[in-house]
């Protein structure tokens, strides 16, 4: 899988056309990536395109480590939504469906009901940047700590213990926002 | 930064998001850049710069 992706990524580095498998593959789990964290769809489907424009304009300084593009790509998107952010072009948005809140809830051994789903929503709203995007990363998107860690930068363990901390985090800001 | 959340959403389906994806016209767009910085001041002050420098040396020897 990944031999044929390198081989990929050097033909595609000689001549961009050879990109195109590589975009096949990528393009929906971008778009969902980066749609989880925004509003409007368009917007999304707007940086996803510059997502992949960056990729091809950086493409010869990617080194292959044996780790998917995909971990690259998703930190160009990270990226480019941070600018989108800035910009004013988009609105970050935490998206959040009931099994999601049901499993928060099983977590905190809370009842779930809708005061303590806005408990829950502020709680979400309080953490900052990097504990938001590993609570999104394992409990939305149920990721393995492997794949985060490529996405965040960081070893497997250190991921695994840093979304431990981001989830102690958001549940002491759930419980603070008991008198809600 | 402000967040807003957004419950129950409804999930775009894959053949939606298929049909969003357009190879060409990011290549058309990748050489739509290129094209820019080929007339762009960076790259005419670089070749600018290496052209006197190149002129002085073959002065100089």
């Amino acid at each position: 899988m990944l031999n044929q992706e390198q081989e990929w990524i050097v033909s595609a580095k000689e001549n961009p056309k050879f990109f195109a498998p590589l975009y096949e593959k990528y393009h929906e789990q971008i778009f969902r990536y980066v749609y989880q964290r925004m509003e409007d769809k368009q917007s999304a489907y707007d940086v996803t395109s510059q997502v992949f424009l960056k990729a091809l304009k950086n493409l010869k300084k990617f080194e292959f480590r044996g780790v998917p593009l995909a971990s690259w790509l998703y930190r160009i998107a990270k990226s480019e939504m941070n600018q989108a952010f800035r910009d004013n072009k988009a609105k970050r948005t935490i998206n959040i469906d009931n099994l999601q809140v049901a499993t928060f809830m099983e977590v905190f051994e809370e009842e779930t009901n809708s005061i303590n789903k806005q408990r829950l929503f502020k709680a979400l709203g309080e953490l900052n940047a990097l504990d938001l995007q590993l609570i999104e990363l394992r409990y939305f998107e149920d990721r393995a700590y492997r794949e985060i860690g490529e996405i965040i930068s960081v070893k497997e363990n250190n991921a695994k213990v840093k979304t431990f901390r981001a989830l102690e985090k958001l549940k002491k800001s759930f419980n603070k926002n008991s008198c809600l | 930064m402000k967040r807003k959340v957004v419950y129950n959403r409804w999930k775009v389906p894959s053949e939606e998001i298929q049909k969003q994806q357009n190879f060409d016209s990011i290549l058309k767009d990748l050489k739509k850049d290129s094209a820019i910085y080929w007339k762009s001041i960076g790259f005419w002050g670089t070749v600018g710069t290496s052209a006197v420098a190149l002129f002085f040396l073959i002065t100089q020897f």
